[in-house]
């Protein structure tokens, strides 16, 4: 240890660093530096990007109706004349019905995740935070929401509200809330013994405060990628509903229920049956990557 | 080696010369247990700490000693309140901090009391939020405080500089930073709000001996320039010695031993600071420590020894040690002890007491 002299104590005296040069990437630009080299993350979000857009600008790509069809065309293949992926069974255009199909598809695959994420979120990290007979009372609610099958509970909810859209994104936003709560509890459980929350704690902050500004930020990359892999179930629970005549009535157009539909010309022309199929499934799997590569990129300690 | 001494400091010497005024900190008395489930129907408490009184007095340094699991941790918790206190009291410059905290007198009773105590944590890569940039940990005080935005930013340039740190550093991620540099952070977050205490938990012990030596210098300069009183934690006997004006020994909850530290490390009174001491390795030992260190295990918390708690593993232990818990008496000038070997009525066996005559020469 070095000889102390009183006198010498000034801050002059104190060792201190050299001249730092200021940090050289903010948070968020080291972020993004990471996504430019995620090649999967980026395909994925090209691929969401395009199902987006194209659902928003059908009615500019395609002149087809997507309710109305002309019979005398009906179950053509893909490459067809006029009809790049064929027809279905009463004739209407498929590129056309997917199209539209996005749209009440990803708003039923993405709506009820993005709510169930928010109320799940603050009632997990609350429970795993403040822990006591409120937490157990609230996560065992959950444990008893969890309990319940996905698609019954799903049928359940749905069927005392009656049909539509919204009433399937309220059924569907119940189903998730205890699973997300469930992960955002232990993703708070694990974060709560840190000791920034005992010196944010020592500071006098309170409770929401905590929750916002010191854990939401670190229990973020396990509820994003669990809540990611929500979104491609959401859409085939949203089919199902419809199926059953919960969910978005028929003809309006939605993957799940085409899919269903075509059900009966799987002999006949599998390819277009299995289209529908090939949509969720495209949709579901880039969201698991795009999580999956934003995970990665925001992951600082990595 | 040293010592700053605090006399030097003017502002220290006029509040130390103050005799009227009550200590900086005074606790008494206080215990605090914790409920265990030993089996789905047997419910155990583990005593983490049991009985603790000692007082700090305005600008100087305490130093707390012991083993890992003896208390010095949930004590430095109690004290500023991150733990509940089951018994006894803790007073800030003479008001009862529960009270105040339970029952301000003014809105902003409460804030003060924040303010006045904080603490230098541990682990500097588990006290600082990985997602938050520097300056956002060390304003984040001053922004539950209600600073304006220019006074944060000001202050959060000040206190980097303070602490031996560069303004730039504010826009760095705990990540891009050493474990050195992590710890200058954690002292300047706990400076943020210019407290007047400041307990420092084990607040070198995760560094580098290079680095342990710089943060304490550190922590020695903030001492002199800013009057701060200091709570010093560590199981590490020499930090303690370099840093600390009074030490206190804790042996599993209690408090076995105070005095001034120059006494303390020259003539140790009780036979748990005597091991402690001798089984602290030094440069001149050619075959390791002189005397064997303790024997045996720390006992658990959860049955702790009757009478004396340190009984089990102490070479002069005596019938009465099992029985009566030794009182922390003034064994000599300052300097107290909490042992039966020097109870006053137990002096014929002072007489042959090998621990006394070990002090003694």
């Amino acid at each position: 240890m070095t000889t102390l002299n009183p006198a010498a104590s000034s801050i002059a005296a104190r060792w201190r660093e050299a001249d730092a040069p200021a940090a050289p990437e903010s948070y968020l630009q080291a972020a993004r530096r990471r996504f430019m080299k995620h090649r999967v993350g980026q395909v994925a979000f090209g691929v969401l990007a395009l199902l987006v857009l194209s659902a928003i600008f059908a009615p500019v790509l395609t002149t087809y109706d997507p309710i109305v069809g002309t019979p005398a065309d009906r179950l053509k293949g893909i490459g067809s004349a006029g009809h790049l992926l064929g027809t279905d069974e009463q004739g209407r255009d498929m590129l056309t019905r997917l199209l539209y199909g996005g749209r009440l598809s990803l708003i039923a695959g993405i709506v009820p995740v993005l709510i169930a994420t928010v109320i799940g979120t603050a009632l997990g990290s609350f429970s795993g935070y403040v822990k006591g007979w409120v937490a157990a009372l609230i996560m065992r609610a959950m444990d008893m929401l969890y309990a319940f099958p996905t698609v019954l509970l799903a049928i359940a909810v749905s069927a005392s509200l009656g049909p539509g859209l919204t009433n399937v994104i309220i059924a569907m936003t119940v189903v998730y809330i205890a699973p997300l709560a469930r992960v955002a509890e232990a993703a708070t459980r694990r974060v709560v013994v840190a000791e920034y929350i005992e010196a944010a704690r020592l500071t006098g902050a309170g409770t929401p405060k905590i929750l916002l500004t010191q854990v939401l930020a670190n229990i973020f990359s396990p509820i994003f990628v669990y809540a990611s892999g929500l979104v491609g179930l959401s859409i085939v629970i949203a089919a199902s509903l419809s199926f059953l005549g919960l969910g978005v009535k028929p003809p309006a157009p939605e993957w799940g229920f085409m899919l269903n539909s075509l059900r009966g010309t799987i002999y006949v022309n599998p390819w277009v049956a299995a289209l529908p199929g090939f949509f969720i499934f495209l949709t579901s799997i880039s969201f698991n990557m795009l999580a999956d590569a934003i995970r990665d990129s925001l992951d600082v300690r990595g | 080696m040293t010592t700053l001494s605090v006399e030097t400091d003017p502002l220290v010497a006029v509040v130390d010369g103050d005799a009227g005024r009550p200590p900086l900190l005074e606790v008494r008395n206080v215990s605090k247990s914790f409920p265990v489930r030993l089996s789905p129907f047997k419910k155990g408490y583990v005593s983490a700490v049991d009985g603790l009184s000692f007082t700090v007095k305005h600008g100087t340094t305490v130093g707390i000693v012991g083993e890992s699991g003896c208390g010095k941790s949930t004590a430095a918790r109690l004290i500023l309140g991150l733990i509940d206190i089951d018994n006894g009291d803790v007073l800030f410059e003479g008001r009862n901090v529960k009270a105040q905290r339970e029952s301000p007198q003014t809105p902003d009773d409460r804030r003060e009391l924040r303010r006045n105590m904080q603490m230098v944590f541990q682990d500097p890569h588990s006290a600082l939020n990985p997602r938050a940039s520097i300056g956002e940990i060390i304003s984040f005080p001053m922004k539950v405080h209600g600073f304006s935005k220019e006074e944060q930013q000001e202050r959060t340039q000040w206190l980097l500089e303070q602490v031996g740190l560069h303004a730039n550093h504010a826009s760095y991620y705990p990540h891009q930073m050493s474990g050195g540099q992590r710890q200058r952070v954690n002292i300047a977050r706990a400076l943020a709000l210019s407290p007047r205490l400041v307990v420092c938990d084990e607040a070198v012990s995760a560094l580098d001996k290079s680095v342990q030596a710089q943060v304490l210098n550190l922590l020695k300069d903030l001492q002199a320039e800013l009057g701060l009183t200091y709570l010093f934690i560590s199981h590490d006997l020499n930090v303690v010695q370099y840093m600390s004006d009074e030490v206190l020994v804790m042996y599993l909850g209690q408090a076995v031993e105070m005095t001034d530290s120059a006494r303390l490390y020259a003539k140790p009174l009780h036979p748990y600071t005597q091991a402690l001491l001798a089984s602290t390795p030094r440069l001149d030992d050619a075959d390791g420590p002189v005397a064997p260190p303790l024997e045996g295990e720390l006992p658990s918390p959860l049955a702790p020894p009757s009478g004396c708690r340190f009984r089990t593993r102490c070479p002069y232990a005596m019938e009465v040690c099992a029985q009566e818990r030794p009182p922390l008496v003034e064994a000599a000038d300052g300097h107290r002890v909490a042992c039966h070997l020097y109870v006053e009525g137990s002096v014929e066996m002072r007489a042959t007491s090998p621990a006394l005559a070990a002090s003694a020469s």
